[in-house]
């Protein structure tokens, strides 16, 4: 239980230490690296752009419905 | 007591399950193209890709303009079926799905020619994920290709189905918008 813990802080509060962090630790080069940073970015912002745009068009077809 | 308001479906149900089919596949290519991406950036020069097999990306730029068209007339066929011109969303439709498949059967003539000079899937790691991230896309058009086809069928046969009609082309608008993507990302 205690090793778990300490290994959640490490992880969490330091993930450069921990080797965690794909980008800190594990990546084999420069341009290696900003792939991983960059990729991260896209899997991050790709599915909450497209929930984002689908929850707009159903309010504005809802709004567009709903005037009279 | 005064009866309760009937609820408007406001999106249609064929369209909203399809999205979220499409968000599914949409990560899914996003993960793939993101492991291309981090492994293309950390391989030495020159271990990438054979040297002697370039991509065909001229010709397959004319397979993706059969695409682009086949997805336009798909909703220029929409147009015509929402306005109740179903021969003429017949014939629209019809003509869509051959650009389709065309583009379908012109990349798996491409795939034949590159097997024959020895790009494979064990030749080099660009082999290996062009055959399947593109081998993943072409699954999806075939696949799509069926809706759309079971879409046009019913059409003809004088019993259009307004939500097979939506959800097919939903889902072809997707392969169609996912394929510049690749396109550009695999091929230059």
């Amino acid at each position: 239980m205690a090793r778990a813990l300490l290994a959640t802080i490490l992880v969490t509060a330091a993930p450069a230490a921990a080797w965690a962090c794909p980008v800190c630790g594990l990546a084999s080069a420069e341009d290696n690296a900003w792939a991983y940073g960059a990729m991260s970015v896209l899997l991050s912002a790709v599915p909450l752009g497209f929930v984002a745009g689908i929850v707009i068009w159903i309010r504005r077809a809802s709004r567009h419905r709903d005037s009279p | 007591m005064p009866a309760a308001a009937r609820r408007r479906e406001v999106v249609p149900s064929s369209v909203l399950g399809m999205l979220v089919f499409v968000g599914a596949e949409i990560m899914f290519f996003m993960g793939l193209i993101s492991a291309f991406t981090i492994s293309r950036a950390a391989v030495r020069p020159g271990a990438w890709s054979l040297p002697a097999t370039p991509l065909p990306a001229a010709s397959t730029a004319f397979n993706t303009a059969a695409l682009f068209a086949s997805g336009l007339l798909v909703f220029v066929a929409w147009r015509q079926f929402a306005g109740d011109r179903m021969r003429a969303s017949d014939r629209t439709l019809l003509v869509a799905w051959a650009l389709g498949a065309l583009f379908v059967v012109l990349q798996g003539r491409e795939w034949m020619q590159l097997l024959a000079a020895g790009f494979t899937m064990q030749a080099s790691r660009l082999g290996a994920f062009f055959y399947l991230i593109v081998g993943a896309h072409a699954l999806h058009a075939a696949g799509a290709l069926i809706g759309l086809g079971l879409a046009w069928w019913r059409l003809h046969q004088g019993a259009p189905s307004r939500t097979l009609f939506l959800g097919a082309a939903t889902f072809w608008y997707f392969v169609v918008g996912i394929w510049p993507i690749i396109y550009l990302r695999v091929y230059f």
